[in-house]
């Protein structure tokens, strides 16, 4: 197939929000044209839910939904295979096998490219997906690679901001919101929630907002051995912000059923109590009614102010 | 002398709608506790003709305040002046009835709280999460499916002598292992008690999670009315707990107080004669982005008075006009 052709869609879902721009470099950079799936919506919601098996949690269904988007208007659809991007530590192991999941979901056949992301053995699985990905995509291997070492490995080691200036604001009282980046950030998926802070008058601190070398020094008690690098950003976060005066309470979004967060929840929660810093936990699934959500979080900031 | 001048508090809740008034003194003087069933709106139209029967013609309202999941709804209806969430009402109410509680526990008929005092500042609080296991729309249909009315489900949790041991963490799971526990020749008291038991056992593990529970104890909302739960939350707590006299309608004694609190002479009550127009409710699905939001419409003798549930707030500020129709 001749380069320049071919249209690679990038689904706006899990690692989108925190490595999503330098996967869109990345295909630029080869001349490929890449379009990213639209904002999450009820039928991106809907088109996941019903192919994705029940026992995953919500973002990947939604993950679900992007690809299903997708299938209509791009030759090959991007889905990355995040084992690993520092050290000894492992990924989600949803992102691990996201893949697959998407392979066997989704019945209608979807033609994939598929780069791993592996630090634990880095050269042999990696170069294996990019050499298959450059043959599907007819580039050159080395080309590719070169590309992906300018573009991928040197940024996605430390979980590098992608929204830092979305969250902005320094004037009212500031409040913390810690979560992936894919519940955070997508609106639809977060009921708007830093937009809902942001009208109350806070200014609003993510994890994005840290520099990652701090974070990890501060991810208690799993500094430099933490295993799912996945809750890191979250724990780091709330325990380099907890020291910081001034913050008036922590707000943690967490998918229902997500098994990391069952851990670093616990973690910071325990902490901030100890500290008397304000937590709220808020917990979404499908449901799409906002009054559960809005109780919550009115109380929350009754409490806090 | 009674006062003429009252502040009323709505508590729209899912099982049930409470009305209060209150005098300028804070003191309690109308109460009504009906089933919302499903139809919010008459049932408070209703509860509005009530109070103003109860109050007599020489009242006069100088604030109200609305609660409850149904809070935005009955606030559009009534015109409040204040609309606010249930942990702060609750919280608002029981500060006033018991000025030193530590712990407030509050189970209602779609939710559950726990709501943390200190100094009689809320320093935390818990709410069931996604499910509604262990809240009184469980225990109401246990009632109906045993044939014993609620009002009685209590009184046979008391006279067990044994209780059985049910699994709470999910009113699935626990329905099926009562009528397990029934078919092997358990009585219905011991069932009953079991339950209670259970139930108790789950607002812990869910709420309270290991977090310290100060006293005094407070324990409110309707499900309060039910001797079997009181006694079972006494046993695991080992303390007496006290339930306040108006347990069932502290959400709107608290939406009430805040009304009062925060009422500066204008209210934007609409008048109990308002309570006699026609009012409708429907739902419309916007088409106007991928979003497809549920927007719900409200409307007085037809014309729309109130618009929410969009996303993008096109629709709630468009309330006046019919151009995004």
């Amino acid at each position: 197939m001749k380069t320049g052709s071919v249209t690679v869609g990038i689904p706006r879902g899990l690692i989108f929000y925190d490595h999503g721009r330098y996967w869109e470099s990345f295909f630029k950079r080869l001349g490929i044209k890449t379009i990213v799936s639209q904002k999450t919506n009820s039928f991106i919601l809907n088109d996941g839910v019903v192919c994705c098996t029940n026992e995953t949690c919500l973002p990947v269904k939604v993950f679900h939904g992007h690809i299903l988007s997708l299938t209509d208007v791009a030759d090959y659809i991007f889905v990355p295979r995040y084992l690993s991007v520092s050290g000894r530590e492992l990924c989600c192991p949803k992102l691990c096998g996201l893949a697959d999941m998407i392979k066997y979901n989704i019945e209608k056949q979807v033609k994939t490219i598929e780069i791993n992301i592996n630090t634990r053995h880095l050269k042999k699985d990696t170069c294996q997906s990019i050499r298959q990905a450059a043959e599907t995509l007819g580039i050159n291997y080395h080309k590719m690679l070169s590309v992906f070492k300018d573009t991928i490995v040197q940024n996605v080691s430390f979980g590098a901001p992608y929204h830092a200036n979305h969250v902005s604001g320094n004037t009212g009282r500031p409040i913390v919101v810690l979560g992936h980046s894919y519940m955070i950030y997508d609106e639809y998926l977060s009921m708007g929630l830093i937009q809902k802070l942001k009208n109350k008058g806070f200014s609003v601190f993510t994890p994005a907002n840290l520099n990652g070398y701090i974070k990890k020094m501060n991810a208690e008690p799993f500094v430099d051995k933490f295993f799912f690098n996945t809750g890191l950003e979250n724990l780091g976060a709330a325990f380099t912000y907890m020291n910081l005066s001034g913050i008036s309470g922590v707000i943690y979004l967490s998918p229902f059923a997500c098994g990391v967060d069952s851990l670093t929840l616990e973690f910071i929660e325990r902490k901030l109590f100890k500290k008397g810093i304000p937590f709220l936990k808020l917990t979404v699934d499908e449901h799409t009614g906002e009054a559960g959500f809005d109780t919550r979080l009115e109380a929350f900031l009754d409490m806090i102010v | 002398m009674t006062s003429k001048e009252y502040y009323l508090g709505i508590d729209l809740g899912s099982v049930s709608t409470n009305v209060v008034a209150i005098d300028e003194k804070g003191d309690l003087k109308e109460k009504l506790y009906l089933r919302t069933g499903g139809k919010p709106i008459s049932v408070l139209l209703g509860g509005m003709r009530q109070i103003e029967k109860r109050l007599g013609s020489g009242a006069r309202i100088k604030g109200v305040g609305t609660t409850g999941s149904g809070r935005q709804l009955a606030g559009v209806i009534v015109g409040a002046d204040i609309v606010k969430n249930e942990i702060t009402a609750h919280a608002f109410a029981t500060k006033n009835v018991v000025p030193d509680v530590g712990t407030i526990m509050e189970i209602g008929g779609q939710d559950s709280k726990i709501i943390f005092l200190r100094n009689g500042v809320v320093y935390d609080f818990a709410m069931n999460t996604v499910c509604a296991a262990g809240t009184g729309s469980f225990i109401d249909r246990q009632a109906a499916r045993l044939d014993i009315p609620i009002e009685k489900f209590g009184e046979y949790a008391l006279r067990a002598d044994s209780p059985v041991r049910i699994a709470g963490r999910c009113a699935v799971f626990a329905e099926s292992d009562m009528i397990h526990k029934q078919q092997t020749g358990h009585s219905i008291e011991n069932i009953i008690a079991g339950l209670c038991e259970a139930l108790v056992r789950n607002y812990f593990n869910n709420l309270a999670k290991g977090k310290d529970i100060n006293h005094p104890v407070v324990f409110q909302g309707g499900v309060a009315a039910n001797v079997g739960i009181v006694a079972a939350f006494e046993k695991e707590l080992g303390s007496k707990i006290i339930i306040p006299e108006y347990f069932d309608v502290m959400g709107a004694y608290g939406a009430a107080l805040l009304a009062m609190e925060k009422s500066a002479g204008a209210t934007n009550f609409r008048g109990f004669k308002n309570a006699m127009c026609n009012y409708q409710a429907k739902s419309i699905d916007c088409g106007g982005c991928p979003n497809m939001c549920e927007i719900i419409e409200i409307s007085q003798n037809g014309s729309p008075v109130a618009r929410w549930g969009d996303r993008c707030g096109k629709w709630a500020t468009g309330a006046q006009n019919s151009e995004v129709v």
